[in-house]
């Protein structure tokens, strides 16, 4: 048998490496702004980047720079601000703190963010098209809305080979097409069918990673928090999709948890119990709803979060470089269908991702914000419980908006969860 | 022998509960937890202390629970009050497998096990309308003293429907019926039944499981009970120590610790 | 749509099944014009809440007995022996997927006539006669697309929101609209900045709210009425 290699610099390298690529990626936006160039607006279900990166137009993701106002605690000042404009406090906090982004020109806590130039939006979620209407009524700029046929039944998805999957997949090409010629219009450029190629082979990169890193944290101790580590894979799985470098990233970081797992190294937790995280996370105390968990040994070793939110990676799919618009719309229809349906029979995914990541309890998080994905998470929990005997807990909070944050709260239920996560361990050795 | 002690410090009240060393209750103590909770729990405490007549020394295990339980400085330890009353209603109902606590300002529904572990919980700490506090506006409202609203709200016949969903705002639909000239035990039931129907939405998220135990100190409510009863077609467990549940159940959690210590350690 | 309707019907539809029904359809949205054209231009012959439960019913009963019942009680509306009282015109906007309750009508019916609104509109969706002739689905789709009202939840960059709710005041001779949306509901919400903004923009009186199908008291957003219809009496 081999020595296993030492190569402890690689442990962190992927943390260090987010964080610098985000860094960079801001930068470019905040020059992209002083120059008055325009981005493209884009969102996490469906961003279209592939297309978008022919074009060299400047990605910016709204949902990503509104989560982090809340992550670097100024949220409640921006959602004030789009509150005061008229917006009320029951809608989605991603929108107003993006409203009240614009409402300052831009002004963000990472650097400044460019006006649309263009949005592109799927129906994954009923509110990018009420929040690209704001844009519009704001900027008067192109929105071009991909319409991705949905599953219309449980076990009715046309797949790949079907009359249905062909007529549907054509649908979302003749809308690729319609895109294309937008961009063409707004930058100058030409489409360039081999520049497509190109940014399909690094997308290509980041989805043949992405399933295997969350396959990683099956392994024990779990090598990454798939709550906060995991937020910053999906900003950069998101924002540099298509790129070189977003595509090196997730082959090294691939390598660095390979490693960790290889020689047992761990998260900075001591790991007790190993827990699921179902929703989006609570960013306005991001540091602190962790540490709620961790102080008792939990970790989050699996999310719904790494399914819906990465942009369809969760989704195998490889692009066909030789077929690179039948072979694009295909995974675009795949993926966004894939992410749609990711909120349905949860229960069933959850029992699955529980089996394989060895998982000792599932945290469901429905935020204030987003009924999309919190309605049907009690029935859900419910299901699932039907189905097995495991350990569920039920917070409430949001995603931006601290008013609705209450750590007292919080922690009075997770403290109960774990006391009951005790008592399981002990029968569980005591039987 | 050793005694073993629980404290709850809740948002309006504290309370103390003292065990011997087979788990009979010795002394029980109530006040109001005010500004200051580190010294409501002090209070509390040296008051059971005091009715048992026994020094601090003699205590073998001190818990602290509610929201205050991180102020009880002079704990040994914490145990969330979801955890304590699951365990203080299995011990006083044996046969128990789901809690109802409605407290001054939070309520919850607990699923357990034959022994009080804690299979499920589900809990409104979002708003008032389901505890105390509600009662409390309509006293307030009606200008009722707080024991009288269920013995009052069962004299009535037909209930008026009380919709809103906000304390604060339900004491003006409570005023507006009065003004419509509907009777005082007619608004009471509307409000108890308000208020346990929010119960009976959070029991039915973790499922309701004979025996049903109510504790909190809205359990003395026999308005409650029975509007409850009602609407769940079945008897509740309601004891004298409704109020002192989470206390009791802190003190067993104690007495467990103090009986693990004295067996013997394996070689 | 079609093949799964015809399984669960377990029968095949017909080209001219279809025609016929399309031609009830027509007919019925004839009538229920015509009793949009009674609230528009005589008000005080039918309240809002009476016009909603009428048109509700195309819901509950089959569209022919729909047809026969408006055929004999519009004629009755119109004879009916009413005065013109001292009320503003408005126009109710709500996007209401979840209904309003008949009583937070009849309280707006109190100091308003509701000449026009987007109550059920669900039901009133295709604003003109679907062709008969020809292809019935793709007629059907074609009305869809080219003919149909707006709505919070549909996007389309012909029909932007706010300018069809001012074409709908211009068009009924409104003099104010009351915006409200269902509470939690997340494109009536956002809509209700657009439409706002637009009528602040055109100088047009306008009185927001949001409201719930459960809701039972309905004194709050009554006093907001009554002042903002004294506002507009008597500062105008």
């Amino acid at each position: 048998m081999n020595e296993p290699t030492s190569r402890p610099e690689i442990v962190g390298r992927g943390a260090r490496e987010g964080a610098r690529l985000f860094r960079e990626w801001f930068e470019g936006l905040s020059a992209a702004a002083e120059r008055n160039q325009t981005a493209a607006y884009v969102f996490v279900m469906g961003s279209l980047a592939e297309i978008l990166r022919v074009f060299d137009l400047p990605v910016v993701f709204p949902e990503i720079n509104s989560l982090q106002t809340a992550v670097r605690h100024v949220a409640h000042e921006y959602l004030n601000e789009a509150e005061d404009y008229g917006y009320s406090t029951d809608i989605c906090g991603y929108v107003k703190a993006d409203v009240a982004l614009q409402l300052r020109g831009g002004d963000h806590p990472m650097g400044r963010v460019p006006k649309p130039g263009l949005a592109v939006l799927t129906n994954a979620c009923n509110t990018y098209l009420k929040w690209a209407e704001i844009w519009e009524r704001m900027y008067s700029m192109p929105v071009v809305t991909i319409d991705v046929p949905g599953s219309r039944a449980d076990g009715t998805q046309a797949m790949p080979g079907s009359d249905g999957f062909e007529r549907d997949r054509k649908y979302v090409e003749a809308q690729l097409h319609e895109l294309i010629e937008i961009c063409e219009n707004i930058t100058g450029i030409k489409f360039d069918i081999d520049r497509l190629r190109e940014v399909l082979g690094h997308a290509n990169g980041v989805l043949r990673a992405w399933p295997k890193l969350v396959e990683l944290n099956s392994a024990r101790p779990s090598v990454f928090n798939a709550l906060t580590e995991g937020t910053v894979y999906l900003g950069v799985a998101n924002g540099l999709r298509g790129t070189e470098e977003g595509a090196r990233f997730f082959d090294d970081l691939v390598e660095e948890m390979g490693y960790k797992a290889e020689h047992g190294i761990g998260t900075l937790t001591e790991e007790l119990y190993r827990l699921l995280f179902v929703g989006v996370p609570c960013y306005p105390i991001f540091r602190r709803f962790n540490e709620m968990f961790s102080e008792w040994g939990g970790t989050f070793v699996g999310s719904t979060y790494l399914l819906f939110a990465s942009g369809g990676a969760n989704y195998p799919f490889q692009y066909d470089l030789k077929k690179p618009m039948e072979s694009l719309s295909a995974g675009v229809l795949l993926t966004v269908r894939a992410a749609m349906d990711s909120m349905f029979y949860q229960d069933r995914v959850l029992l699955e991702m529980a089996e394989r990541m060895h998982a000792d309890g599932v945290v469901y998080h429905p935020i204030k914000s987003c009924r999309t994905v919190s309605t049907g998470l009690a029935d859900g929990r419910r299901a699932l419980i039907a189905k097995r005997d495991m350990a569920t807990l039920f917070i409430e909070s949001d995603m931006m908006d601290r008013r609705v944050v209450s750590e007292a709260q919080l922690k009075n239920r997770i403290d109960a969860f774990f006391e009951g996560l005790a008592s399981r361990k002990h029968r569980a050795l005591v039987q | 022998m050793a005694y073993a002690a629980g404290v709850d410090v809740g948002s309006t009240q504290t309370k103390a509960v003292i065990l011997d060393e087979e788990g009979r209750i010795v002394s029980r103590s109530l006040t109001d937890t005010g500004a200051n909770v580190m010294q409501a729990a002090e209070r509390s405490y040296r008051e059971a202390l005091t009715k048992a007549g026994l020094t601090e020394e003699e205590i073998g295990y001190v818990i602290g629970t509610g929201y205050g339980r991180y102020r009880v400085t002079f704990g040994n330890t914490q145990v969330t009050e979801i955890s304590c009353h699951a365990r203080g209603a299995a011990h006083m109902f044996p046969g128990t497998h789901t809690v109802l606590d409605m407290g001054g300002q939070d309520s919850k529904a607990i699923h357990t096990n034959e022994k009080g572990e804690v299979l499920d919980f589900c809990m409104n700490d979002k708003c008032a309308a389901g505890t105390g506090r509600f009662l409390g506006a309509a006293s307030a409202a009606l200008d009722i003293p707080l024991e009288e609203l269920g013995p009052t709200a069962l004299k009535s016949e037909r209930p008026v429907r009380i919709s809103t969903t906000c304390t604060v705002f339900a004491e003006s639909e409570i005023l507006s019926w009065l003004g419509k000239g509907k009777k005082i035990e007619d608004i009471l039931l509307g409000v108890h039944q308000s208020m346990a129907s929010r119960s009976i939405s959070l029991l039915r998220r973790v499922g309701i499981e004979d025996q049903v135990t109510f504790t909190g100190g809205v359990a003395k409510n026999i308005g409650m009970v029975k509007v409850l009863e009602r609407l769940m077609d079945r008897r509740l467990n309601v004891g004298e120590q409704s109020h002192y549940m989470g206390a009791l159940g802190a003190a067993l959690f104690a007495l467990d610790h103090i009986r693990a210590s004295r067996v013997p350690a394996k070689q | 749509m079609l093949g799964d309707i015809e399984e669960v019907a377990g029968r095949k539809v017909t080209d001219k099944e279809l025609r016929r029904s399309i031609e009830i359809f027509n007919e019925n949205r004839g009538l229920l014009r015509q009793l949009y054209a009674i609230k528009r231009e005589t008000p005080w012959k039918i309240a809002v809440d009476e016009a909603y439960a009428l048109t509700a019913l195309a819901g509950i009963v089959p569209r022919e007995e729909h047809n026969a019942f408006l055929q004999a009680v519009l004629p009755m509306i119109e004879d009916r022996d009413r005065h013109k009282l001292d009320r503003i015109r408005v126009v109710y906007e709500g996007g209401f997927c979840e209904q309003p309750p008949l009583d937070l009508l009849s309280s707006i019916s109190r100091s308003c006539y509701v000449v026009d609104d987007d109550l059920l509109i669900g039901l009133r969706y295709l604003l003109d006669h679907v062709d008969r002739d020809g292809d019935p689905l793709h007629n059907l789709a074609e009305a869809y697309l080219e003919r149909s009202s707006y709505s919070p939840v549909q996007h389309d960059l012909r029909k932007p929101k706010e300018k069809m709710l001012l074409q709908r005041i211009a068009d009924s001779g409104a003099e104010a609209s009351i915006v409200t949306a269902a509470k939690m509901c997340e494109p009536g919400l956002e809509e209700q900045v657009g439409y706002t903004l637009t009528l602040d923009d055109k100088g047009i009186p306008y009185l927001v709210g949001e409201f719930q199908e459960t809701m039972t008291s309905f004194e709050h957003f009554e006093m907001q009425l009554e002042t903002f219809v004294e506002n507009i009496l008597f500062f105008a």
